[in-house]
C-alpha cells in the first residue's frame, strides 16, 4: 500500500514542534527528524516550514534559543521551551485532544452511513 | 575585522542585520549538512543526498526571507524593551534617590530654583528690552527709527532722535520709505477735570504711525489723515489698559475726554499691549497736528528751530539700508539748505535709519546697557548654581563610592552610571526650574515696576519663549551639573574603593570639588565687586550736591481750568503760597519761573559797560530765572557774597536788581567784585522802547545743576517776581522748602493749594528729588540687581562651602577619631578644618579679585563717580568672602572637634 502523506492543517506544526523540543533543547534537524520518526512520516512537511515556527514562536518568547555544539561537533542552535511555551504547548495539546475527540465521536458513529 | 566585544556592545553591533544573518546561514549550514549526512549513510551519493535535503527544505529564498522578517521584529522589540526598561529603572532610581534624602533634595532644587530663577526674571527684561520689537509691530525688521548725526558745537558730534516737524515733510518724500510716521513721547498730562482730574501718559502721534506699525485697533479705529490736520475735530486712541483702569472697561466710543487744553472724542481703544514705536507705556494717544495746535499754536508747522517728534519709517519693499539712508540723508539736507548756506547747520549732517529695538540704535538708554550686564551677571549666578549642585552630586557620588565600585563590579557599565547620574541631575534641575517658574513670576512684576517703570512689560509674564527659555536652561544645567560628579565618580578605582569604602582621606573627586569650590568663591567675589561698584555709583550719584536741596523741597505746578489772565494767576499762585507758606512743615516758600530739571530759560547774553563781551558758557546760556523772596532758603541755596532778595526790591520804584550764580559772577570778575557792577539786560524792546535800565547784581548765590547730575555750572541769573520788565508773565511753580523730608507732605501741601480757589484744575505736586530720580534709573537698576545677584552667590557659595567641610568632617570622622585617639586636642582637629576653609575662600578670592580688575575697564563706564577699581569696594568684599568662609566653617569644625575616638573607630 503507498503510504498517504498529509498535509498540515494550519496551526498544527507550532504544537508539533513545541512538543519536539519539550522533553529536551533540541536544535532545528533534530526537531525534523524526531517528527518524521514520531509519526512514521506521516506528515509531510517542508523543513522550511520547520524553522519558521521555530523563529516565529522565538519571538513570541515561547521559545529560547542558545548556541552550542552538536553530537559531531557543529555548531548548532539549540531551541528549549520557556515557560510561556511550557503553558502554551499544555493549552495548544488540551485543544487538540478535544478536537479529535469531538471530530472522532462524528465519525464513529453509524448513523448518517 | 571584527571589533572587541565592549565596543561592539557599547554601539550595539552585536544585534545588527549582518549578525542576524550570519546565525541564519549557520543555522541553515548546519541543518542541511546534517541530513546530507545522513542520507549519505543511508547509502547515497553525496549528489543525491544534496538534492534530496535541499527538495526537503523547500523553497530556501523564500523561508529565509520570512526568517530573516521575524528575527528583525524580535529584535527590534527587544531593544525598545530594553530602552524602556533602562529609562524606567533610572528613573525609578533617582525618584527612591530624591525620596530618601529629602534635604538634600531641597537644598539643590533650591539652588537650582534661584539660579534659574534669577535668569528667568533676567530674561524677561532681556526679552523687552533686548529682543523684542514693541508689541503689535509688524514685521519689525523693516520698521525703523531715524537719527540725525550732526556736528553742534565746536566739533562736537551728536546722534538726536528729536527733530522738527518740516524735517518728518521731507522724510516723506523719501522713496526708499514705504511710509515714515512721527510721535512726542508720552508725557503727564492732566485729564478731565474738578474733582475727576488725574494725570495721565499722553502721546500725540500723525495718523500714518498706526498704519505704518501694522497695529489692529481693538475697538473702533485708529486715526486716519482727516483727524490729523489743523480745525479737524479732536479725537483720541484710548490704550486698552487706560480704558479699564479709568473707565472699568465701559464702552468709551464717542465719549469726550478733556486732555490737556482740549476736548476730544474717543474714536478707538488700541489692542492690549500697544506702547507704538517705544516700550514707554501711553494711556491716550491723540492726533499729532490737532494736539500740537491746540497746545502750542501754529508755530511748529515749519519751524525748523521747534525740535519735538521723532520718526519712524518703514522700508519701501527691497530698498536697501544704506539706499535709504543716502535717500534720507540728501532729502534732509535739502530740506535745510537755506539753513546750511547761512551756515546755521551742519552741512554734512546724516540720516541713521536704526532698529525699531531702541537699544540696538545708536542712543540705548542706561537701562539697556546695564541690561545687558545683567544678564551676563544671571548667568553668572547660575553658573555658580551649577557648580555647587556639581558639588554636591559629587559629594553624594563619593559618599556612594562602595555602591558604584560594587556595581562596577557587578557588571553594570560606566554609561549606566552615568546616565543614572545624569538622569538625577536633570530630574533635580527640572523641579528646580519648576519652583524656579514660581519665583520669576513672583518677582518679575516688582523687578518691572520698581526699577523699570517706563517700560510696558505687558507681553512679558510667563509666555511661551519664557517657558522655553527655562527648560533649556533646566536641561543644561542638569547636564553639567551632573556631568562632572558623573565623570569622576565612574572612572573611580574598582580596587581602591572597594577597599577604603566611605572612609578613606581625601579620595577621587576631591580635587575636583576644590576646583569647583574655588571657582564658585571667584564667581561671587566678581559679583559682590559689581555690586559694591554699583551701590557706590548709586550712592555717589543720590548723594551729589545738586546745590539746591532736593529731598527737602517740594515744587506745586497748577493747572488752571480755563484760560485765565496773567494777573489772575498771578494772584491765585500768590494766594496759594500764603496758605503753603502757613502750613507747619514749611520752612519757607517762594514762587519761581523755571522748575530745575523740568524747564529752564535761556537769555540773550547781557552785556557789562566797560567790557567788551562776557565769557559765553560752552553748555549755552545764561539761564534766567524769575524769584519770588525767599527762593534761595526755600531751595537751600546758600547767598555766598552780597545778599539775597528782600521785599524792599519788589516795589514799584525800586531800582532793578539781581543776584548771579557764582559761576556766572567768576566768569565775569574772576576777581570777585561782582557786587555793585551794573549789568544791562535785554534791548530796548524790553522796556517798551525806554533806555535799556543798569540792573545792579547785589548778591552772589551757590551754583546748582540745571537738568543734568553731571554738568559744567551753569550760568544763572535771578530776578524779583514782578520786578523785571524783561520777563513779564505769571510763576509757573511754589518752591515749598520743607523741615525734613519732602516726600511725606507732598500731598498734604496738594490738598493745601487745590483748596486755593475753584479755578484750580489740577495741582501737579512732586518733590524735587522725583524730577532727578530717572536720571539714578540706570545705577539703581545695577545697584539693587548686582546686590541681589551677588548676595545670592555669596549664600549659595557660603552653603556649598559649608556642606562640603560638613560632608569632609562625616568622611574623616575615622581619621579624626584616629588623631583625637593619639591625643589631638580638639583646638587642633578645629584648625585642621579652619585652615581648610579659609584656604579655600583665600585663593577663590584672589582669582575673583584678579578677574574683577581685569574686566574693570568694561563696567566703567556704566559707575557714577566710582572707579572700577576702587580699592575699598574690593577690600570689603574680600572681608565678607572671609566671614563666610569661618561662618561656613565653624559647624564643621565643631563637630570635628566633637569626634569621639571609640565611635569613630566602630563605624566601619
Amino acid at each position: 500500500m503507498a503510504r498517504r502523506h498529509m498535509s498540515l492543517l494550519q496551526g498544527t506544526l507550532d504544537v508539533l514542534v513545541l512538543k519536539a523540543v519539550a522533553g529536551e533543547p533540541r536544535h532545528g534537524y533534530a526537531v525534523a527528524e524526531w517528527i518524521r520518526r514520531t509519526t512514521d512520516g506521516t506528515l509531510d512537511i517542508e523543513d522550511g516550514a520547520l524553522y519558521t515556527s521555530l523563529h516565529r514562536m522565538q519571538q513570541r518568547g515561547w521559545l529560547d534559543a542558545v548556541w552550542g555544539v552538536s553530537e559531531n561537533n557543529r555548531r548548532a542552535k539549540y531551541y528549549d521551551l520557556t515557560a510561556a511555551g511550557r503553558s502554551e504547548l499544555a493549552r495548544a495539546s488540551g485543544d487538540w485532544a478535544r478536537y479529535a475527540e469531538a471530530v472522532f465521536k462524528v465519525l464513529a458513529t453509524s448513523e448518517g452511513t | 575585522m571584527r571589533l572587541p566585544d565592549g565596543v561592539r556592545r557599547l554601539l550595539r553591533i552585536g544585534l545588527g542585520r549582518s549578525d542576524l544573518r550570519r546565525d541564519l546561514d549557520d543555522e541553515i549550514g548546519f541543518h542541511i549538512a546534517q541530513s546530507v549526512d545522513d542520507f549519505v549513510r543511508a547509502g547515497m551519493t553525496e549528489e543525491e543526498a544534496l538534492t534530496r535535503s535541499r527538495t526537503r527544505f523547500g523553497d530556501e529564498r523564500a523561508y529565509r526571507a520570512a526568517l530573516e522578517r521575524i528575527d528583525g521584529n524580535r529584535v527590534r522589540t527587544r531593544e525598545r524593551g530594553e530602552a524602556m526598561d533602562s529609562i524606567a529603572r533610572t528613573l525609578s532610581r533617582t525618584l527612591r534617590g530624591i525620596r530618601r534624602s529629602p534635604g538634600f533634595t531641597f537644598s539643590i532644587v533650591l539652588i537650582l530654583a534661584l539660579g534659574i530663577g534669577a535668569n528667568a526674571v533676567m530674561f524677561g527684561v532681556v526679552d523687552r528690552l533686548l529682543l523684542s520689537p514693541p508689541q503689535h509691530v509688524v514685521d519689525a525688521h523693516d520698521v525703523r527709527h531715524l537719527y540725525v548725526r550732526r556736528e553742534i558745537f565746536n566739533g562736537e558730534i551728536t546722534v538726536g532722535s528729536t527733530i522738527t516737524y518740516p524735517d518728518y515733510g521731507d522724510f516723506r518724500s523719501v522713496e526708499a520709505f514705504a511710509d515714515v510716521g512721527a510721535y512726542h513721547p508720552p508725557q503727564r498730562t492732566t485729564v478731565g477735570r474738578g474733582d475727576e482730574a488725574a494725570q495721565a501718559r499722553v502721546s500725540m502721534a500723525t495718523a500714518s504711525l498706526f498704519g505704518l506699525l501694522g497695529a489692529q485697533p481693538a475697538v473702533g479705529r485708529f486715526f486716519t489723515d482727516e483727524d490729523d490736520v489743523a480745525g479737524a475735530e479732536p479725537t483720541a486712541v484710548l490704550a486698552h489698559e487706560y480704558r479699564e483702569r479709568a473707565f472699568g472697561g465701559a464702552d468709551v466710543l464717542g465719549r469726550r475726554v478733556d486732555v490737556g487744553g482740549g476736548s476730544y472724542t474717543v474714536i478707538g481703544v488700541a489692542p492690549p499691549g500697544f506702547t507704538g514705536a517705544t516700550l514707554e507705556p501711553v494711556d491716550i494717544w491723540v492726533p499729532l497736528t490737532v494736539a500740537e495746535t491746540i497746545e502750542s499754536g501754529d508755530d511748529w508747522v515749519d519751524n525748523r528751530g521747534w525740535y519735538f517728534v521723532h520718526a519712524v519709517a518703514r522700508l519701501a519693499p527691497g530698498a536697501t539700508l544704506e539706499a535709504a539712508e543716502a535717500e534720507a540723508t540728501a532729502a534732509h539736507r535739502a530740506g535745510r539748505a537755506e539753513m546750511i548756506e547761512q551756515d546755521r547747520y551742519d552741512e554734512s549732517a546724516e540720516v541713521v535709519v536704526a532698529p525699531i529695538i531702541l537699544a540696538n540704535g545708536p542712543r540705548p538708554t542706561s537701562e539697556a546697557q546695564v541690561a545687558r550686564w545683567l544678564a551676563g551677571v544671571s548667568l553668572i549666578v547660575l553658573l555658580i548654581a551649577c557648580l555647587n549642585v556639581a558639588n554636591l552630586l559629587l559629594a553624594r557620588a563619593i559618599r556612594a563610592r562602595r555602591e558604584i565600585a560594587v556595581r562596577l563590579a557587578l557588571g553594570v557599565g560606566r554609561r549606566r552610571l552615568v546616565a543614572e547620574l545624569v538622569a538625577e541631575s536633570v530630574v533635580l534641575a527640572t523641579l528646580g526650574a519648576g519652583a524656579a517658574l514660581l519665583l520669576a513670576y513672583a518677582f518679575s512684576g516688582p523687578v518691572h515696576r520698581v526699577l523699570l517703570p517706563d517700560v510696558s512689560f505687558t507681553d512679558a509674564g510667563l509666555g511661551g519663549r519664557l517657558l522655553g527659555f527655562t527648560g533649556l536652561v533646566a536641561l543644561g544645567t542638569g547636564l553639567i551639573a551632573g556631568l562632572i560628579p558623573a565623570r569622576t565618580a565612574s572612572k573611580a578605582d574598582l580596587a581602591d574603593a572597594l577597599k577604603a569604602g566611605g572612609r578613606g582621606l581625601a579620595g577621587g573627586g576631591s580635587r575636583a570639588r576644590v576646583a569647583l569650590l574655588v571657582g564658585q568663591a571667584a564667581l561671587s567675589v566678581v559679583l559682590l565687586v559689581g555690586a559694591g561698584l554699583f551701590v557706590r555709583s548709586l550712592r555717589s550719584a543720590s548723594d551729589l550736591d545738586l546745590g539746591f536741596d532736593a529731598r527737602n523741597v517740594v515744587v506745586l505746578d497748577l493747572e488752571w481750568n480755563e484760560t485765565l489772565p496773567a494777573e489772575e494767576r498771578q494772584a491765585l499762585y500768590e494766594e496759594a503760597l500764603d496758605r503753603v507758606r502757613r502750613l507747619p512743615p514749611v520752612r519757607n516758600a517762594a514762587l519761581s519761573y523755571t522748575i530745575p530739571f523740568w524747564s529752564s530759560i535761556g537769555l540773550g547774553q547781557p552785556r557789562v559797560p566797560g567790557l567788551d563781551s562776557i565769557p559765553r558758557h560752552h553748555n549755552g546760556g545764561p539761564y534766567v530765572n524769575k524769584i519770588g523772596s525767599g527762593y534761595f532758603e526755600a531751595m537751600g541755596l546758600a547767598i555766598l557774597q552780597g545778599r539775597g532778595f528782600v521785599p524792599a526790591d519788589d516795589a514799584e520804584e525800586a531800582a532793578p536788581v539781581t543776584v548771579l550764580s557764582e559761576s556766572m559772577a567768576r566768569a565775569i570778575w574772576p576777581g570777585g567784585d561782582a557786587l555793585g557792577a551794573c549789568m544791562l539786560i535785554g534791548d530796548s524792546d524790553d522796556y517798551d522802547g525806554a533806555e535799556v535800565p543798569c540792573t545792579e547784581v547785589v548778591g552772589v548765590v551757590e551754583n546748582h545743576r540745571r537738568q543734568e547730575l553731571v554738568e559744567d555750572d551753569p550760568h544763572f541769573l535771578y530776578f524779583l517776581n514782578q520786578h523785571h520788565l524783561a520777563f513779564r508773565g505769571p510763576p509757573q511753580a511754589i518752591m515749598a522748602g520743607i523741615d525734613g523730608q519732602a516726600g511725606p507732605v507732598v500731598d498734604l501741601l496738594r490738598e493745601e493749594v487745590a483748596a486755593t480757589s475753584s479755578q484750580i484744575r489740577f495741582v501737579n505736586a512732586l518733590a524735587l528729588r522725583d524730577r532727578v530720580e530717572p536720571q539714578l534709573r540706570s545705577w539703581r537698576l545695577g545697584a539693587s540687581m548686582f546686590t541681589a545677584f551677588g548676595l545670592l552667590a555669596l549664600v549659595v557659595a557660603g552653603w556649598g562651602l559649608y556642606s562640603v567641610l560638613a560632608f569632609d568632617v562625616a568622611l574623616r570622622q575615622h581619621e579624626l577619631g584616629i588623631r583625637s585617639a593619639l591625643g589631638a586636642a580638639s583646638p587642633t582637629l578645629v584648625r585642621l578644618v579652619l585652615k581648610r576653609a579659609v584656604a579655600l575662600i583665600v585663593i577663590g578670592t584672589g582669582i575673583g579679585l584678579v578677574i574683577s580688575w581685569g574686566a574693570a575697564g568694561w563696567v566703567e563706564p556704566l559707575l557714577f563717580d566710582v572707579s572700577a577699581t576702587d580699592p575699598w569696594v574690593y577690600a570689603l568684599v574680600a572681608v565678607v568672602l572671609l566671614a563666610v568662609a569661618a561662618l561656613a566653617g565653624s559647624l564643621p569644625a565643631w563637630r570635628a572637634s566633637r569626634v569621639d575616638p571609640r565611635e569613630a573607630l566602630q563605624t566601619e
